[in-house]
Formats: C-alpha cells, sequence, structure tokens
C-alpha cells in the first residue's frame, strides 16, 4: 500500500523538487466536504499561476511547496473552489470545501459517458443532480424529472404502484415506433422497455394492463447525477438510436477511501382526494322507468331520505409504503467500493394493490497504476407487482357506476360468489361489470421481475494524449407474470374464466471502446474520438392462456388464488389453452467517431459521425450513416471581463440521426390459414410487413445561447430547435386493401418538431447561511404531420372507445381523432329523421389536439443554516384532454350533465332527408325527452363534446423541508457524522379547469409506441397525494479526527 | 508485408464473422418467411370460396336467389339491406370478394408465381395465374369500377380506379399466363399439384385447362351488349365454352376436409357453420320449379313440378313446395303465414332463428350440408352461356342443342356432386325422403315437355336464361347477378315472375332503382382510398345503382 501511495505521490513531488526555491515553505493539511465532514480524495490544489500542483490522497492529505504570498487553490468538481494565502513559515492547514449546487457551466457528461467543458458543448444539455432526484421520493426516478428539465416530459401511465412512466424529450419523433429517450447508464445502453402485451397468447393491445418500465428498476439513491440530452443532436454519436435524445445516467462511487455507512429511510402515506363527479338524483333504470337491475341510472328520481354510500372515497385506501436504505462504502490502496442495499415495499390505494423492490448494487472502483482505472458495477433488482386492471374493464369505472343507494362493500352474496345487482327472476345477470371489491380480490394481476446488470469500465491513459476506454456490459431480466380472471368474473363468464400466464427473458450485451487522442497546435486543441460499438439484444417471451379455470375433477379452483401457487394452475386449464412463443434478435454494429477544434478558449467546433449496421433490414439495406456537426462560440471572451455579464456564449448545431424499425419488420410473414375448405395452408397475415423499409431519419437544427450574469447569480439558458422526421414508419397503417394487405407497414410520414427551451437561474440569496434560489424550466413545442399519404394514421391500441390518437395530414402529431357530429354543406348538424338525434360523422376527424401551449417548472430552494425547504411547481398551459370517463359516466346516466333530462329539446340541425344540402333543406322540429328517451345518451353521444380545450394546471409536483442536524447535536449523539430529516409531500394539490379529477393520464402504455394515448382520460384514477418522511444519517467512523 | 497480410486477413475475418453475426438475427425465427406453393395454394382456393360465401348472403338477395325470414319481426340488418336491393353504410359486410380478391388471393398469387418460377413448378404458377384471372373477374363482376392498374404496386398507399373492362383485360391477360403455363406443366409436371388442389381438382391438369377456358368464356360473355359481339364476341364465346367442360365431371368444384377438428374448414353454408338461419328460398326461384297458378307471367305453364324440385328443396308441412316473395318480409311476427304452408329453411327446419341442433345437416340439401362441394364453374353453366351466344347470333339450333346440355349438365351435377336425397312426392312429411337419384324417367319426360324444351323455332332467351338460372341456383351468385343485370332485371320478358320490389319496398336512397354493383369494402376504400373513390362517384348515395360496364351498350 505504501508503495502504490509513493507512486501516486511520485509526480507531485517531482512538481515540487523541480520548483525548489527560497523562502520556500510547506503547507499540508486535510480536506474534508462540507456535506459530510469526511476527507476528499483527489482534491487539486494548485500554487495559482504556476503548473505546481498536487492530489489530496485517501485520507484527505496534501501537502505542497510554495512562496510566501502566492495563492494556493483547492478545486474539486461540485465543490466551490477556494484560496488560501501563503504564510511565512510551514503550516498546517485544513480545508473545507463547500459542495455547490451542481451549475451550468462546469464539467457536462455527453454521450457515450464523456465528460466534456460545458462551454465546448454546442447543444442543449440540462443537468439534474442525484440529490434533486431523490429529494422528490418518488420510487420510478422518470416521474422525479417532471418540471425540473425544459423539454421533457414524463407521461404517467396512471398513479398505480409499479406503474409504467414514458420519458419523452421535444415531443414525439416517430409515428408507430418508441418515442422514449434513450436512457444510458454509466456510458452503456439501459433497457427500458414496457412489456409489450402484444407478445402474450392472446395478443392483447396495451390499455387494460401496465408494466413497470424496465429503468424504474434503477434506485433513485443511486444516481449521482443526469444529463439530458434533450434533441438528437447531443446524443448524435449513437446513431439510430438517438433519435429521442438521451438521459444519460451516472451512478454513485465510493467517495472516501474510510469507510463510511449511511442509512436512510422513508416512510410514505398517499390517498386520493380526487374523483369523477356522479349525480344523486336519479336512480337506476331505463327512459324514466325504474329498473333496480342495472348499472344504468335514467330512472325516476330517488326517493327523499335515500341513503347514500360513499362508494368511490370508501374503496380507496391509504397507500403505505416504506423504503430502507442502507450504502457502505469505502476503499483502500487505490480501490473504493461502494455497496448499496435497499428494501421498498408499498401497499398502494387500490385494494391489494401493491409493489416490492429489492435492489443491490455494488461498485468498485480501482487505479492499479497510473494508467489504468478501472471501475466494475454489478447489480441485482427484485421487482413484485399487484396491478389492478384499467379502463373500460377495469375497476374504476365499475366503482363509480356502482349505485349510490347500495354498499359497494358488499360484495360477496350468501354464497361467498359475486355480488350482482342486475339480477332478474333469480338469473344472474353476468355481463354485469364486476363489483369493484370483486375485480380486485378475486381477480389477479402480477408480475415479478428478476434483473442483473453489469458493466465494467477500463480506462487506459496511454500517455498524456492518448485514452483508450472499454466497456463491457450486460442486462439480463426475466420477468413472469399472469392474470387470473375468476370464473366468475364478467370477461370470462362464459368460458368459465381465464388465466393467461407468461415468462419473458430479456438479454442484452453491449459493448464499446473508444480511443480518444489530444492534440495542441498553437492556439487550436484538436480532440478526436474514434469508437466502436456492439450491441445485441435477446427477448424470449413464452405465454399461455387458457379458459375453464376447472381442476381435472372439475371442481373451481380454489377461491383464494394463492398467488405462489400459480404455476399449478396451468395443469387445470382443460380447453381452449393457447400458447404463443415468441424469440426476437436485435442487433448491430457501429463505429463512430467524434472531431473537436478548440481554438483558444472560446471557439469550439464539433463533428460527429456514426455508421451503424443494423441487423433488422437485409444485407444490402444494412448500413447507415449519421453526421452532426455543433459549434460553441464564447463571445463573452472578447469582451472585457465585468461583473455583470460573467459568461455569454452562442450554440448552434446540425445533426442528422435515425430511428431503428422493428425486429423483422422487413419480411413478410405466413400463418396458418384456417378457412374454408380442407383446413390447412398458409396465407400472409392481416399486415404487410415490408422488405423496403429502412430507419426513420431525423434532422435537427438547433440554435443557442448561454448567459451568465452577475457573477454566475442570474442564468439563462435559451434553445430553439427545428427536426425533421422523414419517413417515419407506420406500423400496421390501414390503407386501401389494393396494397394487397388489410394493414400496412411503410416509411410514410414525414413530421416536424420545433420549439423554444429556456432555464433561468437565480440565485436571490447566497451566502454562508442563507440561500435561496430560483430555477424555471420553460419549453413550448409545436408539431405536425407534414406527409401522410393516407386520410388518417391511428394508433390501434389508442382506439379507446369513439376515439384515437389519430394523425392527419397538415395537422399536429399530437391530435386526437375522434367520432364528430354529421353535417351538411353549410355545417348544419344533420339529424335522422326517424328519431330526431343528432347522426355522426362516418369518419374519425380531429376532434382536438393535446399539445400544451407551453409548460413550465419552477423550483425554488431555500435554505437556513441546516434547513432547507425546496418546491417544485408544474405549471402546464393549454393542451386538450379527452374526458372519455365522463362519457361513459353520460353514457350510464351518472354523470351530472344528464341532470337537465327533463328538459325537453330540439336538437339543432336539418334532417337527413335527401334536401339536407339543398338551398331549403329541413329543419329539425322534432322534440326528444331524454328522460324518456335514454338513447339520446347513450347512442348519441359522440367523443367531440367530451374533448376539453385548452387544460390547465398548476400542480405542486414535491416539496422537501430537511433540516441537517448540525456539529453540536452529532457532537452530542457522538455516533453520526451527518444527520438529517426530511418531510416531503408529492401532488399535494393541482389546480386546474379540467372536470375531471386529473388531466394527467394515458389510455395507453408506452408500449404501444407512436404517440400513444396521453391525456385520454378512460378509467384512470387520479395521481394520489402523497407525505413522506425519513431520515438519512451516515455513521461516524471511530477513526475520525 | 507478413504483418499486412496478417492484418489483412484479420480484418476479412472480422468484417465475414460481423456479416454473419447480423445475418443470424436478420431472419425471422417466430414465423415463416417463405411458405411451400402446396400451402398457399390452398388457402387460395379456399379463399374462392369464403369470398363468395360469404358476400352470397347479400348477392342472393339481389338476385332473388333468397329471401328473408325477419328474426322476430325486427326490419333491420345487413340482410334486410340487401334485400331492399341497398347497402349497409359504414360496414365491411358484401365486401368478402373485395378482401378475397386484393388480400386473400393477392400478394399469396403474386408470392406463390415468384417462388414457383425458381422452382420450375409450372403447374403452380398455372394455378395461380388461373385464380388470378377467376378472381379479377369474380371481383369486376360484382363491383364494377375498381383499381386495377395500380394495384399491388409496391409503395403506393392511393389507388386510381379503372373501368370494368379493364379488370377484364387483364384477366384476359393472366388466362393466357395460365394457359402457356399449363402448357409447360403438361411436359413437366411437379407431381406435387394434387398437395395444392386436393379439394379441388385433385392434380388433374386437364380440368385445370377446362377451367382457364372457362373463364375465358366467361371473360367474352360480359361483351354481350357491345355492338362488337354478335360479329365477335360471341364467337369467343361459343369457341371457349367447347374448350371448357366436357361434361359435369370437369365441374370446378371445391371440397371440404370434414375431418378438420376446427369447423371453420367446414362449408360456410353448412349448419354447423350456422350462417343462414334466417334465409328461404325465394318464391321467384319457387316458381321456376313448380308454377304458380296465382303468379302472372309464369315461365313454365305446366302445373307437375319440376322433377328437380323434390331433389333441391324440402316442402312445407303440407307437402307444397313453397317460397317467400322477396321484399315482403313474410312469416315475420305481424304477418306469419298459416303453419302448414311455412317454408322451410335451406337446412330443412322450420325455425325462424335457429339451425339444426348440434349443425346436423340431416335436413339439409344440396349445397347446404356441411360437407356439400361448392360449385366454381359448371359444364351447364357453360352450355347455357354457349346457348345465349348462339341464340344472339341468330343460330337457334345450335342453341337449343346447349340449352338441352345445359340442362342435363345441371340434372348431372345434382345427380353426380350431390347426395342424393328425394321427398316423397306428394308426401306431407318434409322428413321422409329416399336417398336416390332423380330418376331419368322424370328427367326424360321433362326434357319431352315441349313447354320446357320447345323446338329451335320456339326457343326464347327467357327459357335460357331462366334455366340458366335454375341450373346456378344457390351457387352461381355471382353469374345469376351479372346476367339479371345485363338484362335489367327484365320480368317480362327474360324473368317473368322476378318480384321488381317497388318504391316503397326499396332502400331509401335507391331512387326507385335496383341494385346494380356492390360498393367497394368500406374499410378498404370508404376510409382509406377516399379520392380515388370519390372521383367515381363512390360517395354518391346510389352509388350502386350505377350501372356498370357490361349491362351498357
Amino acid at each position: 500500500m505504501r508503495k502504490l501511495m509513493r507512486i501516486l505521490f511520485c509526480p507531485a513531488l517531482l512538481f515540487i523538487s523541480s520548483s525548489v526555491f527560497s523562502q520556500n515553505t510547506t503547507i499540508s493539511g486535510v480536506v474534508i466536504g462540507d456535506d459530510d465532514n469526511e476527507p476528499m480524495r483527489n482534491v487539486t490544489v494548485t500554487v495559482k499561476g504556476t503548473k505546481t500542483a498536487t492530489k489530496t490522497n485517501e485520507v484527505g492529505y496534501y501537502a505542497i511547496t510554495a512562496q510566501k504570498g502566492q495563492i494556493l487553490q483547492f478545486t474539486y468538481v461540485d465543490f466551490a473552489r477556494q484560496e488560501i494565502v501563503v504564510g511565512g513559515s510551514d503550516a498546517k492547514v485544513n480545508i473545507k470545501l463547500a459542495r455547490v449546487q451542481k451549475q451550468l457551466g462546469e464539467v457536462i457528461v455527453t454521450a457515450y459517458g464523456i465528460k466534456k467543458d460545458n462551454r465546448s458543448v454546442g447543444h442543449a444539455a440540462q443537468n439534474v443532480t442525484g440529490e434533486a432526484i431523490a429529494e422528490t421520493q418518488r420510487d420510478n426516478f422518470a416521474n422525479a424529472l417532471q418540471g425540473k428539465v425544459a423539454g421533457l416530459t414524463v407521461n404517467t401511465t396512471s398513479g398505480a404502484p409499479g406503474s409504467s412512466a414514458q420519458i419523452v424529450l421535444r415531443g414525439f419523433n416517430s409515428i408507430g415506433g418508441d418515442n422514449s429517450a434513450l436512457i444510458i447508464l454509466d456510458g452503456v445502453p439501459l433497457n427500458n422497455n414496457v412489456f409489450s402485451q402484444s407478445r402474450l397468447g392472446s395478443d392483447g393491445p396495451n390499455r387494460s394492463n401496465d408494466y413497470t418500465n424496465r429503468a424504474a428498476d434503477i434506485n433513485p439513491e443511486d444516481i449521482e447525477s443526469i444529463t439530458i440530452l434533450k434533441g438528437p443532436e447531443g446524443a448524435a454519436l449513437y446513431g439510430v438510436e438517438a433519435g429521442n435524445g438521451a438521459i444519460i445516467i451516472t451512478t454513485k462511487k465510493a467517495k472516501a477511501q474510510k469507510l463510511k455507512i449511511s442509512y436512510d429511510n422513508n416512510f410514505r402515506w398517499e390517498q386520493i382526494t380526487r374523483f369523477h363527479d356522479v349525480q344523486k338524483v336519479y336512480d337506476n333504470g331505463f327512459n324514466g322507468s325504474p329498473v333496480n337491475t342495472t348499472r344504468s341510472f335514467f330512472g325516476p328520481k330517488y326517493a327523499d331520505g335515500t341513503k347514500f354510500y360513499d362508494n368511490a372515497r370508501n374503496f380507496f385506501n391509504v397507500g403505505k409504503s416504506y423504503k430502507h436504505n442502507l450504502t457502505l462504502e469505502g476503499g483502500f490502496n487505490n480501490t473504493g467500493i461502494r455497496a448499496n442495499f435497499s428494501y421498498y415495499n408499498q401497499e398502494g390505494v387500490i385494494p391489494n394493490s401493491g409493489n416490492e423492490k429489492i435492489n443491490a448494487r455494488f461498485t468498485v472502483t480501482t487505479k492499479p497504476s497510473k494508467k489504468i482505472e478501472i471501475s466494475t458495477t454489478a447489480a441485482f433488482y427484485n421487482q413484485y407487482n399487484r396491478k389492478a386492471f384499467r379502463g373500460t374493464g377495469g375497476y374504476y369505472l365499475s366503482l363509480l357506476s356502482w349505485p349510490l343507494d347500495d354498499d359497494a362493500r358488499k360484495w360477496q352474496n350468501i354464497s361467498g360468489n359475486r355480488r350482482i345487482i342486475s339480477k332478474t327472476a333469480g338469473v344472474d345477470n353476468n355481463a354485469e361489470l364486476n363489483n369493484p371489491y370483486f375485480e380486485v380480490t378475486r381477480n389477479k394481476n402480477f408480475d415479478v421481475t428478476n434483473r442483473i446488470t453489469f458493466n465494467t469500465n477500463l480506462t487506459y491513459k496511454a500517455n498524456d494524449w492518448l485514452n483508450v476506454d472499454l466497456r463491457l456490459a450486460a442486462d439480463a431480466y426475466s420477468q413472469r407474470g399472469a392474470y387470473i380472471y375468476d370464473r366468475e368474473s364478467f370477461n370470462f363468464f362464459s368460458v368459465g374464466g381465464r388465466i393467461e400466464e407468461y415468462r419473458s427473458n430479456f438479454q442484452s450485451y453491449n459493448s464499446n471502446l473508444l480511443v480518444t487522442a489530444k492534440k495542441t497546435f498553437g492556439k487550436f486543441n484538436f480532440k478526436l474520438l474514434v469508437g466502436q460499438s456492439f450491441d445485441d439484444r435477446t427477448t424470449t417471451t413464452f405465454a399461455t392462456f387458457g379458459d375453464s379455470v376447472y381442476d381435472a375433477a372439475r371442481n373451481l379452483i380454489p377461491k383464494e388464488v394463492q398467488i405462489n401457487g400459480y404455476t399449478s394452475t396451468l395443469k387445470r386449464l382443460n380447453s381452449r389453452t393457447q400458447g404463443r412463443d415468441t424469440l426476437t434478435l436485435q442487433r448491430s454494429i457501429g463505429v463512430f467517431s467524434e472531431l473537436t477544434i478548440a481554438y483558444k478558449d472560446f471557439l469550439y467546433f464539433t463533428a460527429t459521425g456514426r455508421n451503424d449496421w443494423l441487423a433488422e433490414f437485409p444485407k444490402d439495406k444494412r448500413s447507415y450513416f449519421y453526421p452532426s456537426i455543433n459549434t460553441s462560440f464564447v463571445f463573452s471572451e472578447l469582451i472585457r471581463k465585468n461583473n455583470i455579464l460573467t459568461l455569454g456564449r452562442l450554440r448552434a448545431s446540425y445533426a442528422k440521426t435515425g430511428k431503428r424499425s422493428f425486429p423483422y419488420a422487413n419480411q413478410s410473414v405466413y400463418t396458418n390459414a384456417i378457412s374454408s375448405t380442407n383446413g390447412y395452408g398458409n396465407a400472409y397475415g392481416f399486415g404487410a410487413n415490408n422488405p423496403d423499409l429502412f430507419p426513420e431519419q431525423q434532422s435537427t437544427v438547433e440554435l443557442g445561447t448561454e448567459l451568465k450574469f452577475l457573477k454566475n447569480r442570474v442564468k439563462l439558458d435559451v434553445a430553439v430547435y427545428r427536426t425533421e422526421i422523414n419517413n417515419s414508419i407506420a406500423a400496421n397503417a390501414r390503407p386501401s386493401y389494393a396494397t394487397g394487405f388489410i394493414l400496412y407497414t411503410s416509411n410514410i410520414a414525414d413530421l416536424y418538431n420545433e420549439g423554444i427551451e429556456a432555464t433561468l437561474g437565480i440565485d436571490w440569496i447566497k451566502n454562508k447561511k442563507i440561500g435561496w434560489n430560483t430555477s424555471f424550466n420553460f419549453n413550448t413545442m409545436r408539431n405536425k404531420v407534414t406527409r401522410l399519404p393516407l386520410p388518417e394514421f391511428y394508433n390501434s391500441d389508442s382506439w379507446l372507445v369513439g376515439f384515437r390518437a389519430s394523425l392527419y395530414r397538415g395537422q399536429p402529431t399530437t391530435t386526437i381523432g375522434g367520432q364528430n357530429y354529421l353535417r351538411n354543406d353549410k355545417g348544419d348538424i344533420l339529424i335522422d329523421p326517424s328519431n330526431g338525434y343528432p347522426l355522426s360523422d362516418p369518419n374519425y376527424v380531429k376532434i382536438g389536439d393535446r399539445n400544451p401551449d407551453f409548460s413550465m417548472g419552477i423550483t425554488n430552494s431555500f435554505n437556513y443554516k441546516g434547513l432547507k425547504l425546496s418546491f417544485t411547481l408544474d405549471w402546464k398551459q393549454g393542451g386538450d384532454v379527452l374526458n372519455g370517463t365522463e362519457q361513459q359516466l353520460v353514457i350510464n346516466g351518472l354523470s351530472k350533465r344528464t341532470l337537465d333530462r327533463e328538459t325537453p329539446r330540439i336538437i339543432p340541425g336539418v334532417l337527413q332527408d335527401g334536401l339536407q344540402n339543398s338551398a331549403t333543406p329541413t329543419r329539425n322540429t322534432i322534440t326528444i325527452n331524454p328522460y324518456f328517451q335514454n338513447d339520446y345518451y347513450q347512442f348519441r353521444t359522440y367523443a367531440v363534446d367530451f374533448v376539453e380545450k385548452d387544460v390547465n394546471w398548476l400542480r405542486l409536483r414535491d416539496v422537501t423541508l430537511s433540516y441537517n442536524f448540525g456539529k453540536k447535536v452529532l457532537n452530542t449523539l457522538r455516533i453520526f457524522s451527518s444527520a438529517s430529516f426530511f418531510v416531503t409531500g408529492t401532488d399535494l394539490f393541482i389546480i386546474t379547469n379540467y372536470s375531471g379529477p386529473d388531466p394527467a393520464s394515458n389510455g395507453t402504455t408506452p408500449a404501444s409506441g407512436g404517440v400513444g394515448a396521453f391525456a385520454i382520460d378512460l378509467g384512470g384514477t387520479a395521481t394520489p397525494i402523497g407525505i413522506n418522511t425519513g431520515l438519512r444519517i451516515s455513521f461516524k467512523n471511530g477513526k475520525d479526527k | 508485408m507478413k504483418k499486412t497480410i496478417i492484418f489483412l486477413i484479420a480484418v476479412v475475418a472480422i468484417t465475414s464473422s460481423c456479416k454473419k453475426y447480423l445475418d443470424d438475427a436478420y431472419k425471422n425465427p417466430n414465423l415463416p418467411t417463405y411458405a411451400k406453393p402446396e400451402l398457399v395454394l390452398q388457402s387460395c382456393i379456399s379463399g374462392m370460396h369464403r369470398g363468395i360465401a360469404f358476400d352470397a348472403r347479400y348477392l342472393g338477395y339481389y338476385s332473388q336467389n333468397f329471401s328473408q325470414i325477419p328474426n322476430a319481426g325486427t326490419l333491420n340488418g345487413g340482410f334486410f339491406n340487401a334485400e331492399r336491393h341497398g347497402y349497409n353504410a359504414g360496414s365491411d359486410v358484401s365486401g368478402d370478394i373485395w378482401r378475397m380478391h386484393y388480400w386473400n388471393m393477392g400478394y399469396n398469387i403474386i408470392d406463390m408465381i415468384d417462388s414457383s418460377r425458381i422452382t420450375g413448378k409450372y403447374d403452380y404458377i398455372a394455378a395461380a395465374f388461373t385464380l388470378n384471372a377467376w378472381s379479377w373477374v369474380t371481383l369486376a363482376d360484382v363491383h364494377g369500377e375498381m383499381p386495377v392498374r395500380q394495384a399491388f404496386e409496391k409503395g403506393r398507399l392511393s389507388f386510381e380506379y379503372d373501368n370494368q373492362n379493364v379488370a377484364y383485360e387483364y384477366a384476359l391477360k393472366y388466362c393466357d399466363s395460365a394457359l402457356v403455363n399449363w402448357e409447360k406443366a403438361a411436359s413437366m409436371p411437379s407431381s406435387t399439384l394434387a398437395e395444392g388442389d386436393l379439394y379441388f381438382f385433385k392434380g388433374n391438369q386437364n380440368r385445370w385447362l377446362r377451367f382457364v377456358n372457362g373463364i375465358k368464356a366467361r371473360i367474352y360473355h360480359r361483351y354481350s351488349k357491345k355492338g362488337s359481339y354478335v360479329a365477335k364476341e360471341a364467337d369467343s364465346v361459343i369457341k371457349y365454352t367447347n374448350l371448357a367442360m366436357a361434361s359435369t365431371n370437369d365441374d370446378a368444384m371445391i371440397e371440404f376436409n370434414i375431418a378438420f377438428p376446427d369447423a371453420t374448414a367446414q362449408n360456410f353454408f353448412g349448419p354447423r357453420r350456422n350462417n343462414l338461419a334466417q334465409f328461404r328460398v325465394s318464391q321467384f326461384q319457387m316458381n321456376m320449379l313448380t308454377g304458380s297458378a296465382t303468379t302472372p307471367g309464369l315461365v313454365y305453364g305446366n302445373v307437375t313440378n319440376d322433377p328437380r324440385v323434390r331433389y333441391m328443396f324440402r316442402p312445407s308441412p303440407n307437402g307444397t313446395y313453397n317460397g317467400i316473395t322477396s321484399g315482403q318480409f313474410a312469416d315475420n311476427a305481424s304477418t306469419p303465414v298459416a303453419s302448414d304452408r311455412r317454408v322451410p329453411s335451406l337446412w330443412g327446419v322450420l325455425s325462424q332463428t335457429s339451425g339444426p341442433a348440434l349443425g346436423l345437416d340431416s335436413g339439409a340439401r344440396t349445397f347446404f350440408r356441411n360437407d356439400s362441394k361448392f360449385p366454381i364453374m359448371t359444364y351447364s353453366e357453360m352450355q347455357f352461356m354457349r346457348a345465349e351466344a348462339y341464340f344472339l347470333k341468330g343460330d337457334v339450333t345450335n342453341a337449343r342443342a346447349a340449352y338441352i346440355n345445359g340442362i342435363n349438365g345441371h340434372f348431372d351435377m345434382l345427380n353426380t356432386h350431390f347426395v342424393g336425397y328425394l321427398n316423397a312426392v306428394g308426401t306431407a312429411s318434409p322428413i321422409a325422403m329416399v336417398k336416390v337419384p332423380i330418376p331419368a324417367t322424370e328427367r326424360a319426360a321433362y326434357l319431352a315437355d315441349p313447354s320446357f324444351v320447345p323446338p329451335a323455332s320456339s326457343l326464347t332467351l327467357k327459357h335460357i336464361m331462366c334455366q340458366k338460372y335454375l341450373a346456378l341456383w344457390g351457387w352461381g351468385f355471382v353469374e345469376n347477378w351479372v346476367d339479371m343485370r345485363r338484362y335489367s332485371y327484365d320480368e317480362i320478358n327474360i324473368y317473368p315472375s322476378f318480384t321488381r320490389l317497388n318504391i316503397v319496398n326499396l332502400f331509401v336512397d335507391n331512387g326507385g332503382k335496383l341494385a346494380e354493383r356492390v360498393r367497394p369494402r368500406y374499410n378498404s376504400e370508404y376510409l382509406w382510398n377516399i379520392e380515388a373513390l370519390a372521383l367515381v362517384g363512390g360517395f354518391n348515395p346510389d352509388y350502386h345503382t350505377k350501372k356498370v360496364w357490361f349491362s351498357l351498350p
């Protein structure tokens, strides 16, 4: 160990000896950090204005020789620089460095984890510290990013435990493919799949169930920092994977050499406070007549004094969760080790829902020689998710339509079976939606995931200008899950219930090799990077489903299905069993290069190029090249130094990137054609795969500026961009059958996204005791489909009821298509002459646009001594939301919109009697009285009436109050080196003009691809409000001081 | 030098292993990307049946093969609209031939030709061209204008409509390609043809060849209203009907694998598939077989029943043979017919709503059993077509000869291809029947009756077209409807007793006109090929009453 230390100190000693003068003094001491009072390793100590420098060793010790009057500088990333004046004699000076909030303008991590001086970067990139993420106490780190980054949108699928979230940077770039940002963990891609139900035996759409996005496996406590490369220009080095920008995550490594044990916990309570409103005036029935056997509420008025039950509020529990997180770090010689173990357990607000996570991460960093540095991480993740079905057949719509004069909690009848309201003459109407308690108790829905990731990073510094980096990563997970519909469940009643089970295995291997050379010629600095990568992903899924959930003796399976016993249930299926075995291989090879030229310290130019070879395309069209250039001009270097403008620079960039197509989409496949005649035979399936598919192309131009004023107290960063997407792939579009197919996949659409992003950071107060800073993240986007040779393209998963995520030529990509009224040439509503009801347009037309006018995140942070208060507000202005739940309530007579049902009316319009487009159309004079004609609500409510225009919200995303115990307390307690206590509230309030409980809803999951059904609210529950509290402590190591 | 070589070898080794590495991941491991023509041909053949049978439920009303028993008095739904010569807005019903042609045949045919070329299976190339030609003719017969020249063009997403005759010209071209390849196949048979057409021609190339000629005859026959017909196309019809089926043994019949566990492999018209519960034989068809004292404009004055009636249909409980008058929706809940005159369903049951228990077909006749063969083209059809061509040319002698062949062909077809169940004469019970062919004596008596087979000088088009209608009843839905439209549904001179629906019973958008074409499939054209469809007037409310090319002079 001493030998190694000597080697380490060699360069420092050399410097020292070479600068021996008279009046030299040796200054030595220990550097500690103010955040944890731990010694800091590798702090650079420089004699200002000279080349003399050293670094602190593993116990934070430094020693340096300098002359009297010279200034010593102590610098370390993320810590404020400190300077001391050298006195006349040798002295022992201990230094405490103050940690500062990560600032723009320092070092930034870019593609492949390459660290760059921020001023040299010619594209937008934004940093978020791990602390800011952990502070929000979200178990899915994606949810913590909302409001903290300009241009970043998180589309959460629901507020249920383990639900998926999609991170979208700068809008939707692909009409059919994945729009989630690429996630890079310590330099290598991290799989962020959401299990797609198309891999199930039943091949379902991605709307009734949800699966965690796999990046949520990461423990937020392991994140050191996140850099967001917003556009493809930042991520251009990733070539065909770069289209959606990238989230670059750097995990924590051991900081101190000394053993450090820290522990934190978090206890959370959450509750749903917002529900759809239902009317309490009319009882169940039809056309004004009482029918107490229906879930439609078109009957007479409730009798006075009817006892109502608050079924909705009764149903939801107070969700509880807790998390324990233990970190050990330390090291020896030049090796640092960090081990983290966390356990998370959540009981959701929906009864029987929950999420349990175990997360272990082990990182070793070592520097066996001056030239070599190795960092290796192995992590294990386990997740067990218990879920409730959502959407049209889910518990929520059933809960809302349960009669208010009946206690929904009584969900069993005398014999223990499902209690059914619509019981007629002793016959159960099993078509009735499940009682919500039955639904979440008897129907099971869960998945279990075990995952291991491993990556190792070898850096070889051949000499002072050549550097070689090799990264190898493996990521493997197995997911198994099942859902079980009880045999009494309405969904599969006729076939005796259903079980579907799947096992999915994912494994990926990734390697990349980066060679970097640096050279300075006069005032020019050159840096050339050449790299190569392999990427190999395999997914196998085996799924089976079957009905008739009976055992061999025709006994029903036990009422309480044991989750752990689910493996044996497959034996119980005795009919209609079907399976599906899917293997997907995705392979690619890329070579890439980046050249950066810096002129002095103010003009930077970077060019990148990447060639990808993608296995999903046939040999002759496998190779694609993606170039990018960017430049950064620090104009403030050209003007006199002043205190007003500290830094000013301009950026410009252009990048061409791409997006992969779907595996095997270039090959049409045959299916079994069991039609008439002999029963055998092969034929093409509905969908035409397309041998001519090629990757989607994106080109982005971005201009930006970064300005810092008043000694960096005010920081402004503005970016303007435009991304053109060409030949976006429409998967399974519907064209004319004259294509030869019913569904057709091809590169057909062009679109663009453009927008302005701005971040403004202001340090209002910044001194040792008090700090107050505010940051604003502003984002506005526009998007449009410029080419689409079809009348409409829609995402079939999003086709929920009478609406869907549709694309039309010349319209925004975030359009909602749906049922609208049929009108004559003059725009009058056409009326059915036989009944006076309005008619609907058989084609789905644009009925709304979900794109907001702008969104803004505002984060405020105050600190006074050890007390810190921070909160993030999320403001969204504009953008339509489709309230599909309300439509369902209208159809069932539960909506307050139906309260005027006793008012007879004539729908304004003209009769469709052949004269509708003549000069003298027949005005409608047919009176309808909805009280007696409830099919007016049931069959004549069109989606267009449920589009809520320009929905705004202001949410308090999270607020945290924390207190760091001061030295006094710690000294008294003796065992802690640091301790803090926090209270965090999440989603405590929302102010919105939306009529439903929560405008942030999604009708599909990210697995459906394309734009998906965000801002389409159907049977979704509101995000619960939550309160967290916990402690963070690190233990004192005896040898301190 | 040595180092350079080693380096180059290493580069080559790495590049080629990378190539293999990527190649290995290219091919879809989950589903076949290649299918043997032996398997594809089977699905195309079954597609013929599916397309025709699905749409027969609508075409069969236009041509008054069928009438409907409304379910519990409700006069709604697709069949109701079809019986009123209307259409079903916003729906894919009666668009199955469209689906069959563009999708079921579509690229399956194109790729079967390509893959068979590589392996030199000329019989499969020929079979593919044959089906392609048949499919184009069938689709054009039903829909009139449709995308032809731009269809199947790779990368194209909107398709201009072509006139109907363009499709016939294409079909003719494909017939010629088929003939060339059948000729090659005659000397180089692949020996596996019987695998692909086991349920059709069973590997008999000669029958395929006759089928191609039959398609050609049909194509020329579509020119009957054109000025050139008598001088030109009629001779082609005569020529190709001669080269087509020589006897009922050559009939193009699709068969079914009754042993296949999935019922979807069985006859669409059989009770197991349960698609025709509300379907009844029309009064129009029944009049052809029985005549009726109460109906004016009878085809035949003879009160004696046609011997085929006992074979094709089941009597009412009172022993008489009855049909349901089109457009009247009789025998519904509000206007029931007398119970002893109720018309049994095509499966022999009296229930208005359901088929026989367990899908048993013991009461069903001809085309309506679970394993019945389904004719695509027959000898008798060819002979009637030939009779019409001779007749229009003025050669009544040859016309009469072909006419007699046609009638005999139908008798033969029933006796040969369909299990002979005969109702005992005059029986009151619809169940009593005997499994025998139509007695030769009855056939001879029938043919000897001059009201059915007049001397050449008295032969009329009415005789030819009505006997053809009768011979094609229950399977030749497209051909029958082509004929009726060619003759403008002439209920006076050609189809006496055809029930011309009055304006009250007709579909509201028709403006008093009868259906002349089927609208293109909704989910293909009305939603996704809007501009091209609008150019041919596809969005006009009465587009389905617009006459097609072959009906116009």
